[in-house]
């Protein structure tokens, strides 16, 4: 059963200055100095239990809501707490990530599919497919340097549109500007989130959630502050 | 492990990585053999003035062999100290095991490597060096090198985002240990109150099993080395370890 369980979970990041250097660390362990490690509480003491269905994570900036998806996606480990995860994940944080710069459109779209652990036998296959999709024709023999950011969202979106997960994280609504595409992203994402079986989707758009989520959590300070 | 046996994975990205490094190059990776080539000729150079002809041909095969060693060792520890911050949009955006970073690096480096074997053979066959059978020990020579160069470059890439003097540490030790090794000089030029100091070298023993072998020079001293090696491997394996328990869960929050 495709579930997220997460009890007593807090995340803090590292934000000390005075410790970044290992000689000065081993002076000061030498000499029996010790340097308090300051941390940033990311989240605190944070209690989920998921089953099937479509949540929202609104909050301000900084409210935590990208170091609940990085947790959730198991790119953060907590500090403290237990994580849960039953199925496979797939995070739409950033679609633009993993690309490189030098290589071609063509040979991005095999780089992410290998990055996204799609079997090597499938590779070929897929990449034609998406190559087909994202309608980039010559251009994806030119490299990534030469797109221009609506390119690059195009080549980005169609790629993430072929892989399949059991959950599905997002932050923010995948927006574009091209308003040709819009109508086209936005039955895409409608149909993804179909496919999956659980979808989170972090946003501060609060009217936005409303219309798609059944439940949403209220993040503040690092903290669940209210469901609804 | 399991991202070890994962190798159509890593092999795949250190053939990528070599691609756009040297993708406007007709010769690619050769790049790195003629820069090491320049380096060997300057120096014979040098030596020429106080080396006859015979023994000048067998210390050029003797220089090569530690020099091509000695810059693959280094480019894989150099590389360790940004690979993170490099693949940082990865390593932020998708769960992946940072080893998978480890064995993209060093096979990326052994390929470029194993390219200048083409110089050294060239130089093997002007010496007058006669290769016995035993000469497939530098085999298991270049496996313990790589064994430790994989666990330096776990140490070194775990911890550098936590401690931003690790690059200029590694690159200062870099320069300190290849003039302190003999790769460019020969041992039996010192003295044997200084050969002792040489043995707490680690990259002396490492590229000893390698070379020694394929001087033809199978005798007590090989075996001396070949222990410390082990037990040096058997050390970095332990500090891997441990630096693995202790940071690696942490590292991407220093990003």
């Amino acid at each position: 059963m495709i579930n997220i369980l997460l009890e007593n979970v807090s995340l803090y990041y590292p934000s000390n200055t005075k410790n970044i250097s290992l000689r000065k660390k081993i002076i000061n362990s030498t000499f029996g100095k010790n340097i308090k490690n300051n941390h940033i509480e990311a989240l605190s003491n944070i209690n989920l239990k998921l089953n099937e269905g479509i949540y929202g994570l609104y909050g301000e900036n900084g409210s935590g809501k990208t170091s609940l998806l990085k947790i959730l996606a198991k790119i953060y480990e907590p500090t403290i707490g237990n994580v849960n995860i039953n199925g496979t994940v797939a995070s739409l944080i950033n679609i633009h990530f993993g690309f490189n710069e030098e290589l071609t459109g063509l040979e991005n779209i095999e780089l992410k599919l290998v990055l996204s652990e799609v079997h090597y036998k499938d590779i070929k296959s897929l990449s034609k497919e998406i190559a087909d999709d994202c309608d980039l024709e010559e251009y994806l023999q030119l490299p990534l340097r030469t797109y221009s950011s609506g390119m690059r969202f195009r080549l980005a979106f169609f790629i993430a549109k072929h892989l399949n997960s059991d959950i599905l994280l997002m932050d923010e609504w995948i927006g574009t500007g091209d308003e040709k595409l819009r109508d086209i992203v936005d039955n895409i994402i409608n149909e993804k989130i179909s496919k999956s079986k659980i979808t989170i989707i972090a946003s501060h758009n609060l009217e936005r959630l409303k219309k798609i989520c059944t439940k949403i959590f209220y993040l503040k300070n690092g903290r669940i502050s209210n469901t609804k | 492990m399991k991202c070890f046996f994962n190798y159509r994975y890593w092999s795949y990205f250190s053939l990528i990585n070599i691609k756009i490094k040297y993708r406007d190059s007709i010769i690619g990776p050769f790049w790195n053999v003629i820069s090491g080539t320049i380096l060997i000729l300057a120096l014979s150079f040098g030596y020429s003035s106080f080396l006859n002809s015979a023994d000048l041909k067998n210390f050029i095969y003797y220089i090569a062999l530690g020099i091509f060693t000695w810059i693959f060792i280094s480019s894989c520890l150099n590389e360790a100290t940004s690979v993170l911050e490099f693949k940082k949009n990865i390593v932020l955006e998708k769960n992946i095991n940072i080893k998978f970073f480890t064995l993209e690096l060093i096979f990326s480096n052994f390929i470029i490597y194993l390219h200048s074997f083409i110089v050294i053979f060239i130089l093997l066959i002007i010496s007058d060096t006669h290769l016995s059978i035993y000469f497939l020990l530098s085999l298991l020579g270049l496996i313990i090198i790589s064994l430790n160069v994989i666990f330096f470059i776990n140490i070194i890439m775990i911890l550098s985002p936590v401690f931003r003097d690790i690059k200029k540490i590694v690159e200062n030790l870099m320069i300190i240990f290849f003039f302190s090794t003999p790769i460019i000089w020969s041992e039996e030029i010192m003295s044997s109150n200084l050969k002792f100091f040489l043995n707490f070298n680690p990259f002396y023993h490492l590229i000893s099993i390698f070379r020694n072998p394929l001087l033809n020079k199978i005798n007590e001293q090989y075996f001396f080395h070949l222990s410390i090696s082990l037990l040096i491997t058997f050390c970095t394996i332990v500090i891997s370890y441990y630096i693995d328990k202790k940071y690696e869960k942490i590292v991407k929050l220093y990003l």
